[in-house]
């Protein structure tokens, strides 16, 4: 048996080198890695009563399944990053069995603290949670708002994203994150609106207008990766850098 | 291609001629042999038939199942590799000793179809994957698949060492040629974390686009009818 297989080592050796002139098969081939580990995520995004970004928010976790509760990136870090983090339920929790409970607590310096509870319902895999705080020397407790919609336009486009890691360049990875999107200007003065929800990456939307040019921004891992381009055709695929923090988490 | 058959055409032609001018020579006309191959090309049989002095036909099978092992490493991704390669081929070929004075050499050429021609590898990441803090199933890792498919009917050319009939009842003689396949097809996917992966397919496809030719290095043992 030894034998044999020798003989088909040397076979395939004659092969090989036959075909030793040639590309190696897997030259320039960049292994694409989907981010969407985590099948049922919540947006919790944290502002003001009046929409604007709070600096020095934090947030903490607690309730029943607090445990199976990570940020999207898979850490314990919940980082709240321009007013934005995104939690994660472990894909280890079967839902099957019943809904994961859990709470979140948002405070900021000057502000009251608020708790929300949050559920994770089987079936349901994408939620937005937003929170509005009350500055402590307000009557009002604070609570959830709705953000104003942007205005539709006639053309669908159609957005592909893919996330470069800076230590790895062969790898390339489809984020599975919720995407914000401003018109761009010179001093960045108009606020990020949620464009929705990209799934590997992709994602589907009438929110833009052509030849308008727009910052791209999705928050991972306490980071923010804004991406602009202009819009003048209906599909893009556009990259964001992410340094080593998404290559880090596999 | 077309040279070697008008090649083979007018050997033919003079063949006969000569033979009405002088004795034939039986050094191999009307031989007939079953083969026994072994090579790069695999196992095989094959039926050769001596249809002039210095012409003869060859018809035969042959197939390769090799299984191999981490044949190659991907950048970037820390993994093990299984190549399982198929190919099954039937050929016909014509074979000729051009100096009849030196029947140790023969010229080779002529065509096969390629039943089963496959290459499949399954490249599975070694790592213990973690997402974060959470370890990943095997399952949810996944793994990649690269396919690479060569079809149709392809030309074959070579040379042939020992003399292609045996004196008595048995020999033993060599093939060293190849084929020139069909420009394969090849296709990239993935399972797991790695299911975005058949937008690779297009680079995979022009990586090998030229593994085209497949060696013959074959023993041939000759059992005279």
């Amino acid at each position: 048996m030894k034998k044999l297989l020798n003989l088909k080592t040397i076979l395939l050796a004659v092969m090989v080198l036959g075909a030793s002139a040639c590309k190696n098969p897997t030259t320039d081939i960049k292994v694409t890695v989907d981010m969407n580990i985590m099948k049922y995520s919540a947006l919790v995004r944290v502002t003001d009563n009046n929409g604007m970004v709070i600096p020095g928010v934090t947030l903490a976790v607690s309730g029943t399944n607090a445990a199976s509760v990570y940020e999207i990136s898979g850490k314990k870090n919940f980082t709240v990053k321009d007013g934005i983090v995104t939690l994660g339920l472990d894909p280890a929790f079967n839902i099957n069995g019943g809904n994961a409970a859990f709470a979140v607590t948002v405070s900021a310096p000057g502000y009251k603290s608020f708790t929300q509870n949050v559920t994770f319902t089987k079936g349901t895999l994408q939620q937005t949670i937003n929170l509005g705080l009350a500055p402590t020397i307000s009557t009002s407790p604070g609570g959830t708002y709705t953000p104003p919609v942007p205005p539709k336009t006639s053309t669908r486009f159609v957005l592909d994203f893919n996330g470069r890691c800076a230590n790895k360049s062969n790898l390339n990875v489809r984020p599975s994150l919720y995407l914000f999107f401003r018109e761009s200007t010179a001093n960045n003065s108009n606020p990020f609106v949620m464009l929705g929800y990209m799934e590997n990456g992709h994602i589907e939307t009438d929110y833009l207008a052509l030849g308008k040019k727009y910052d791209f921004q999705i928050t991972y891992a306490g980071e923010s990766y804004t991406v602009t381009q202009t819009i003048d055709v209906a599909s893009y695929t556009l990259t964001f850098d992410m340094g080593t923090s998404i290559c880090n988490s596999f | 291609m077309k040279k070697l058959l008008l090649f083979l055409l007018l050997f033919a032609a003079v063949n006969r001629v000569s033979a009405q001018k002088a004795p034939v020579d039986t050094v191999s006309r009307h031989q007939q042999t079953i083969s026994i191959q072994l090579g790069t090309q695999g196992i095989g049989a094959e039926y050769r038939y001596g249809l002039f002095s210095q012409l003869n036909l060859r018809a035969g099978i042959a197939t390769l199942p090799v299984d191999q092992k981490n044949v190659f490493d991907i950048d970037d991704v820390n993994s093990k590799n299984d190549l399982s390669a198929k190919f099954t081929n039937i050929h016909l070929l014509a074979e000729v000793t051009p100096f009849k004075s030196f029947q140790f050499l023969r010229v080779i050429a002529g065509a096969a179809s390629i039943l089963k021609g496959n290459g499949h590898i399954d490249i599975t990441p070694t790592d213990t994957y973690k997402y974060g803090d959470i370890t990943l199933t095997p399952e949810q890792v996944g793994n990649l698949q690269m396919d690479i498919n060569w079809d149709g009917i392809c030309p074959y050319f070579g040379l042939g060492l020992v003399k292609a009939f045996p004196k008595n009842r048995f020999n033993i003689n060599v093939d060293l040629g190849t084929y020139y396949l069909n420009k394969p097809t090849a296709t990239f996917a993935g399972s797991g974390i790695f299911a975005g992966n058949s937008s690779q397919s297009a680079q995979l496809q022009k990586n090998v686009e030229d593994y085209r030719w497949l060696p013959v290095v074959q023993l041939n043992f000759n059992f005279k009818l």
